[in-house]
């Protein structure tokens, strides 16, 4: 704040949150620099963007916006100071990288773990119908975790993890394992009503699956003699979606339901890029790039966007 | 830090390995800027980070042994931490 500062030695350099005062820049005592920002504390922002932004709060905002709960100490990652531990965040990382999910929320003090698992079949006309089953785990500061559903996991010295189900009278009971209950996201791949944010956690999942078990997810209904045959031809196949793709299928507004109709009635093009060879369908101004091995690799549009870029290659509504 | 995010930005779009058109690339790299400050120090990681982004997050058919692809990759790199060599001097 303009007007109060620390009236110690003139040769300390350090200030708030014990970063380096540059005084060079705004004036005594106005502005911090570490490793990854350059802070003015009279706005309580910062001059670069969040190296490691996140999707609720300001690229420049600082400390989640609450100086007095977390700390940044090099202005990469803040911290909550009465938040997570280091336990919380290791059993979080280590479970999603074993269950294939996300942690969301890593910093602060509620970390959870969302994980989806599949099923899929194939009814009498061949129409693959993928189930997805969502699921949520969140830690506690020790690193164990109790979900919604009053079932607790707990890790163990062993590395193992105990299951249990809390009781009417607050006792827990050993279960060992324990299928976990669906939250979210049942329907077909090409179901219009998926949304994006299931599409980003839910595919990949689902494509891991059919890759292990050696399915292909063909478009459509794979039952018809037309999707007999696409399905014999890798190019009009999809089999997943990578991480970018999902990634830039979010952030530019494709849902399924757009990209499938985009690779079921769009123009194929064959190109071979520096890396692999690609097909890129298109249609209303909407591409979707398909590697060799049928897994989208991107998808963006020729929209230009406004002046400053913002919508610059987001989906174009069909007409 | 502004400058250098651009600088990498620059690197990345002109890399351009999905081969989108030219004013898609200026967008489309951007997420993984944060994964190469992180590794951007020390060349062998900056090379495990660009081969994990071909490899795992744009799953393009890369092959260390070959040696094209091989130097695309060893160019890029050397560009990048000319950036934040250039970057760590002003």
């Amino acid at each position: 704040m303009q007007g109060r500062e620390f009236a110690g030695g003139m040769g300390y350099r350090y200030g708030f949150g014990s970063q380096e005062s540059d005084n060079e820049v705004s004036g005594r005592g106005n502005s911090y620099t570490a490793e990854f920002w350059q802070y003015d504390c009279r706005l309580g922002r910062r001059w670069n963007l969040d190296p490691v932004p996140q999707i609720s709060l300001s690229d420049y905002s600082v400390n989640g916006n609450n100086p007095i709960l977390n700390i940044d100490p090099n202005g990469a990652y803040f911290f909550g100071l009465f938040g997570s531990t280091k336990e919380q965040r290791q059993t979080a990382e280590y479970t999603a990288s074993r269950l294939g999910g996300k942690v969301n929320n890593l910093h602060s003090k509620s970390i959870s773990v969302k994980y989806f698992t599949q099923e899929g079949s194939h009814d009498e006309s061949g129409l693959v119908t993928i189930k997805a089953i969502g699921h949520v785990i969140g830690f506690d500061k020790n690193g164990n975790s109790t979900n919604r559903y009053g079932i607790r996991t707990e890790y163990n010295w062993r590395h193992e993890y105990v299951i249990s189900r809390k009781i009417a009278n607050g006792h827990l009971v050993n279960v060992g394992t324990v299928e976990v209950p669906q939250f979210v996201a049942t329907g077909k791949l090409d179901d219009p009503e998926i949304d994006p944010v299931t599409l980003a956690i839910g595919i990949p999942a689902l494509a891991r699956a059919f890759i292990n078990s050696s399915a292909t997810v063909a478009i459509g209904r794979a039952g018809s003699e037309t999707a007999k045959i696409a399905a014999e031809t890798s190019t009009s196949v999809i089999k997943g979606f990578t991480q970018h793709a999902t990634n830039q299928a979010v952030t530019r507004g494709f849902k399924t339901a757009d990209i499938l109709k985009i690779v079921r009635e769009g123009t194929p093009v064959q190109a071979a890029g520096r890396y692999g060879t690609q097909t890129r369908y298109t249609l209303g101004g909407n591409t979707v790039v398909v590697n060799a091995q049928g897994k989208v690799v991107t998808v963006f549009s020729n929209a230009p966007g406004t002046a400053k870029g913002l919508g610059k290659g987001h989906f174009i509504p069909f007409e | 830090m502004k400058k250098i995010i651009e600088d990498i930005n620059r690197v990345l779009a002109d890399w351009n390995p999905i081969g989108v058109p030219e004013n898609i690339a200026t967008e489309e790299y951007k997420g993984y800027i944060p994964l190469i400050l992180q590794s951007i120090e020390n060349r062998q990681q900056l090379m495990n980070c660009l081969e994990d982004i071909l490899i795992n997050k744009l799953e393009l058919d890369y092959d260390p042994t070959n040696k094209e692809q091989s130097e695309d990759l060893q160019q890029v790199c050397d560009k990048l931490i000319q950036v934040y060599q250039k970057a760590k001097e002003e």
